[in-house]
């Protein structure tokens, strides 16, 4: 209801501005008004009073000396929104009026009574009103007299309106003469103006051929009509007219052709013609004025006197130049007609001066151009050619056909008139944007056009304007998507929010709905920071105070998002709050990622913390048996006593140590410096030699170790990793179990098709409760700090377990009941080597057929590598990098490759993805001299795993450092 | 004599600290986690408490809490040896009522000082 109103507000204004009145001088008329107006109601003061967007403009006053008041004030404010008269007997009783500063101070009106200014169309310009300072009442008659002075009042601002449209027409009617005179002197000399144009040109010719009388003629319907004369003695008159035949130009007409007699006495064909009778004329020069190829009249000269020569050929030239001359004037007339018929011509002449204009004959394509045409595109009138073609040749290939297209719609009266922008090649190079307007201006006698006229306004300037404007736009609308800023503003007085596009975005919300109510919006603003909001807000509001603020909305979606809003105050010449703008920032991302530095940080104090406690413990234990001992030294001797508390210095060192190693393992870990071996190990071997390693732990609590291997391969794992995850699972399970089982399962499992081995820990012990369950992987967590004490321990075990599985892409979980006992598992996906060992056995008796292709841009280490393989009888060839291995490799056709990864040119993974893999049954060894990047690692070995499932043989190793390779070759060899 | 509760749960640490108090002539008795270190306050009433904070069962803060606000027992002073040496840890157990505290490993010149400077 609100939007409604304002567009018919925003109607009423823009109807009241095409008035024109506001801020104009005082008219008589509408003084007069006021005066009888004031007469009739008896009041000191009477008003014509405009309302626009925060005022009330006084037209026409009486009695008054101010000429305009705020509009939030004004009476007449009132008196626009009702139907009829506006009466106020007493503003005292009244409690709208009551306070009004009007009322109260100068002029203090008392008594006001006001009638619209109501327009055709129904809109309220203002009022004419009458104002008294003390308390009054109309009669009927008073009010009825007030409605009439109202209407006849508006109704002299409908007369001014239309006044001025003429007066405006008027000027643009003459702008339009000015430029088709400039036109009349295409190929005249300029001293010709433009009223006596014609008759310069007969006074000229008439003294070229020697000769007394010069006409020329209008011939329609067989009657001669004299338009412009030349004749001794003024004896003929322009405006008189002859029956064609009794015309010496009637066979000029009819022949359509100069006609030329030099006696015309001695002529017996004529010489009996009425003019010879009546004027004895004895000579004649007379050629047709054509336009578009219909004779509308003649030119002719003619003689009392016999032509003694012949008319040259020269001398027919010359007619025919002049009758061309005074066709295109004549044409231009035409032009000028018709379009002055017109409202279109109205409005294409606006740009006045700097309308070129073209006339097209579109019988033979010759168009005439005037002046400001040819300058447009920087030519001179003079030296071009009247025809199509020096339009086609300048129009922008890519405009031809739209041009052509949209001749073709007007042509067809798809189109009023045709209308197109167009491009025009400049002299000097450029492109000028022309908007080319034009109609028909004359057809034939079947009423098919012959005759395409029209004017170019250059409109470069407002097109390149536009597309920086559009290009500016767009480039800050892309601006803001990319930052997630909206912009946004809303209005204090109708509480009308108004978004960007981005705004929507941000809000989740559907563009084509439009923006949010105020209780909407502020619906969606987080509850825990709206009041915050709202403070903001009002102060803008209410303060003009700018404001930043940080707060949550919940989108549509009811997604939390962190929004940043910026608001600024709109303040009109009043002083007056009338709206608040400013942007909203998404800054989601940026406040998660404050929070995880703040969480990361929080994380570090405590590990430190932790750190600092479990470091003082041990040391705690070596100073203090060591002061106690250097006591004792002195004090006793007693061995045992010694012995025992070196013992426990011992440990305490060995623990300081382990705690040590294990911190170093984390911040490795945490560095990504973690390499990751692959070695062919064999899991039975490796759980032995942990089970070696934890030895007296076993039996300390009175527990027995179970061990089953089911995976009974050799699998490409790294030893180390799996081994110390191991132990830490198993010294966990010992330490909390008592006279129980701890039991090792160690199984092949497929997961998403990709070999992995399963590792399970189980144990019967004391169990973890349920809420210390998802802390167990944190570092130094176990699940009551008082264990720690109990079992020791440096609570680092569980957290690099978990990190060393992350890292060899596998995944460790637990679960488990307290009192009831613990299973931990962990799978690390690897690659099976048994089979693999044993075709490559068989394969080697046929080694020396085999081909090796060995890729490395040092040289140093080409070498090394190629001469270990040359030793085992292999055929090697060597490539410095990836692009020169490539050459050699689809001839050489290798079974093996050793292959380098950081080369110039072609990198080793480059050279891999550029060779089909698919094609190749080699096998690869890949190494680097330098270490593999985490991401270069895992990238490989789901590479490496995804081609072995394909089932290929292909074998795709890692070894970081050249020498490691060359030990694994030898290993192989042997 | 002087009767002096260590309120410890580390084995390593009871020994170490029971043997150098002895050594200066003070009588010495043994708890291993709160609970008990806050049931032989009450049993023994000892003239001084060395107290661990980080302690099974009960932690020390809250045993120096519930003796302080014992009135028979909050004369009895209690110094806090505790590994918890950042920032703040003193006046933790400071607020939670320990009238002194020391820093494990024990420095127990200035331990000793404390204890004799409490029971003036």
């Amino acid at each position: 209801m609100k939007s409604k109103n304002k567009a018919h507000e925003d109607e009423r204004l823009k109807q009241l501005k095409s008035y024109n009145l506001l801020d104009t001088l005082s008219e008589k008329e509408l003084d007069d008004i006021v005066q009888i107006a004031s007469e009739i109601c008896n009041t000191p003061i009477s008003l014509i009073s405009l309302i626009d967007e925060n005022r009330q403009w006084f037209k026409a006053k009486k009695g008054l000396d101010i000429d305009q008041t705020p509009r939030d004030v004004a009476f007449c404010s009132h008196a626009i929104n009702g139907e009829g008269a506006f009466i106020v007997e007493n503003a005292l009783n009244d409690s709208r009026f009551k306070t009004n500063p009007l009322v109260l101070n100068s002029p203090n009106i008392f008594f006001y009574a006001g009638v619209p200014l109501v327009n055709n169309s129904g809109y309220k310009l203002g009022t004419l009103c009458v104002i008294d300072n003390k308390p009054k009442k109309l009669s009927d008659s008073q009010i009825k007299s007030l409605e009439a002075l109202a209407r006849q009042c508006m109704s002299f601002f409908e007369l001014r309106k239309r006044k001025n449209k003429y007066v405006r027409y008027l000027k643009e009617t003459k702008k339009i003469n000015k430029i088709l005179s400039d036109i009349n002197h295409l190929g005249c000399s300029k001293q010709y103006l433009n009223n006596d144009l014609f008759n310069s040109f007969l006074k000229k010719a008439i003294h070229y051929f020697g000769l007394e009388y010069g006409i020329i003629s209008y011939i329609h319907d067989n009657q001669y009509f004299v338009e412009y004369v030349e004749s001794p003695n003024n004896e003929i008159e322009a405006g008189s007219s002859f029956d064609l035949i009794n015309t010496y130009c009637f066979k000029t007409y009819n022949s359509a052709k100069t006609i030329t007699y030099l006696n015309i006495g001695s002529d017996s064909e004529m010489n009996g013609h009425p003019i010879y009778k009546n004027m004895k004329l004895e000579s004649y020069i007379g050629t047709p004025i054509k336009i578009n190829d219909l004779v509308v009249g003649t030119l002719n000269f003619s003689s009392k006197t016999i032509k003694k020569e012949k008319f040259s050929k020269a001398d027919i030239n010359f007619i025919e130049i002049l009758a061309d001359l005074i066709s295109r004037e004549l044409t231009i007339q035409s032009i000028n007609n018709s379009l002055n018929n017109s409202n279109k011509r109205l409005e294409i002449s606006l740009a006045g001066a700097d309308l070129g204009v073209w006339d097209w004959n579109l019988i033979n394509n010759e168009i005439l151009y005037d002046q400001r045409w040819c300058e447009m595109i920087g030519l001179n009138v003079i030296d071009v050619k009247m025809h199509l073609s020096s339009w086609l040749e300048r129009v922008h290939p890519e405009d031809k056909i739209k041009c052509k297209k949209a001749f073709l719609e007007y042509n067809e009266g798809k189109t009023k008139s045709y209308s197109m922008v167009h491009r025009l090649k400049h002299t000097n190079g450029e492109w000028v944007y022309i908007l080319s307007r034009g109609r028909f201006s004359k057809f034939d006698k079947n009423g098919k056009p012959i005759q395409f006229t029209g004017t170019h306004l250059d409109i470069t300037e407002e097109i390149r304007n536009k597309n920086e404007l559009v290009l500016s736009e767009k480039r800050l609308r892309s601006a803001q998507k990319i930052a997630k800023i909206g912009d946004w503003s809303f209005d204090v007085n109708t509480n009308q929010i108004n978004w960007s596009d981005q705004m929507y975005d941000i809000f989740n919300e559907n563009p084509e709905q439009g923006p949010p109510s105020l209780d909407d919006h502020i619906s969606s603003i987080h509850h825990d920071d709206i009041v915050e909001w709202q403070e903001k807000v009002t102060a803008c509001i209410q303060k003009a105070k700018p404001y930043t603020l940080r707060f949550r909305i919940i989108n549509k979606n009811k997604q939390t998002k962190w929004v940043l809003a910026k608001g600024r105050p709109s303040i009109d010449i009043e002083g007056k709050i009338f709206l608040i703008h400013g942007t909203c920032q998404d800054v989601t991302e940026q406040v998660e990622a404050e929070e995880k530095i703040k969480e990361a940080s929080a994380a570090k104090s405590a590990f430190l913390a932790n750190m600092s406690h479990e470091l003082r413990t041990p040391l705690n234990a070596i100073i203090g048996y060591s002061e106690l001992m250097l006591d004792d030294i002195n004090e006793s001797l007693d061995i045992e006593s010694l012995k025992s508390d070196i013992d426990k210095i011992k440990k305490s060192g060995n623990h300081l140590l382990s705690l040590i190693n294990q911190v170093l393992d984390l911040s490795k870990i945490e560095a990504g410096k973690e390499d990751i071996a692959k070695d062919n190990v064999n899991l039975s071997d490796s759980v032995n030699e942990v089970k070696d390693m934890i030895g007296s732990l076993i039996s300390m609590n009175g527990n027995h170790l179970k061990i089953n291997i089911q995976a009974k391969n050799n699998y490409l794992l790294d030893k180390n990793k799996y081994k110390q995850i191991l132990i830490n699972l198993i010294t966990n399970s010992l330490k909390f179990t008592k006279n129980g089982e701890v039991k090792i399962k160690v199984e092949e499992v497929n997961i998403n098709n990709i070999l992995h081995i399963k590792t399970t820990v189980t144990d019967n012990g004391i169990g973890i409760p349920k809420d210390k369950l998802n802390l167990i992987f944190n570092e130094f967590t176990q699940a009551d700090t008082s264990t720690t004490k109990k079992y020791g321990g440096t609570g680092l075990g569980l957290s690099i377990s978990k990190k060393f599985c992350e890292i060899l892409m596998g995944n460790i979980s637990i679960s488990s009941t307290e009192n009831y006992g613990t299973e931990t598992v962990f799978t690390l996906p690897v690659t099976k080597i048994v089979e693999i060992k044993q075709k490559e056995k068989i394969k080697r008796n046929s080694n020396k057929n085999k081909n090796v292709l060995v890729i490395d841009d040092n040289e140093h280490d080409l070498l090394l590598i190629s001469k270990a393989f040359k030793k085992s009888g292999l055929k090697v060839k060597q490539a410095k990098n990836g692009a020169e291995a490539l050459s050699i490799f689809t001839k050489f056709r290798p079974q093996i490759i050793i292959l380098d990864i950081y080369m110039p040119e072609m990198n080793g993974f480059e050279f891999l993805d550029a060779i089909d893999l698919n094609e190749i049954k080699s096998n690869i060894l890949i190494y680097s001299s330098e270490s593999f990047s985490k991401k270069q690692k895992s990238d490989f070995l789901k590479k490496a795993i995804s081609i072995d499932e394909k089932g290929r043989t292909s074998v795709l190793q890692m070894v970081s450092k050249a020498n490691k390779l060359l030990e694994s070759l030898s290993k192989e060899a042997s | 004599m002087t009767l002096v509760l260590v309120v410890e749960d580390n084995e390593i640490n009871q020994d170490l600290i029971k043997r150098r108090l002895i050594k200066k002539d003070f009588q010495v008795i043994m708890a291993s986690d709160g609970e008990e270190g806050l049931e032989m306050i009450k049993t023994h009433n000892p003239n001084i408490v060395l107290l661990d904070l980080s302690l099974p069962k009960m932690n020390g803060w809250d045993v120096a809490k519930n003796i302080k606000a014992d009135s028979k027992f909050n004369k009895i002073p209690i110094i806090a040896l505790t590994a918890h040496a950042m920032d703040g840890d003193r006046e933790k157990a400071l607020n939670a009522g320990c009238d002194e505290y020391e820093v494990k490993p024990i420095n127990y010149d200035s331990l000793f000082e404390k204890i004799h400077s409490l029971l003036k």
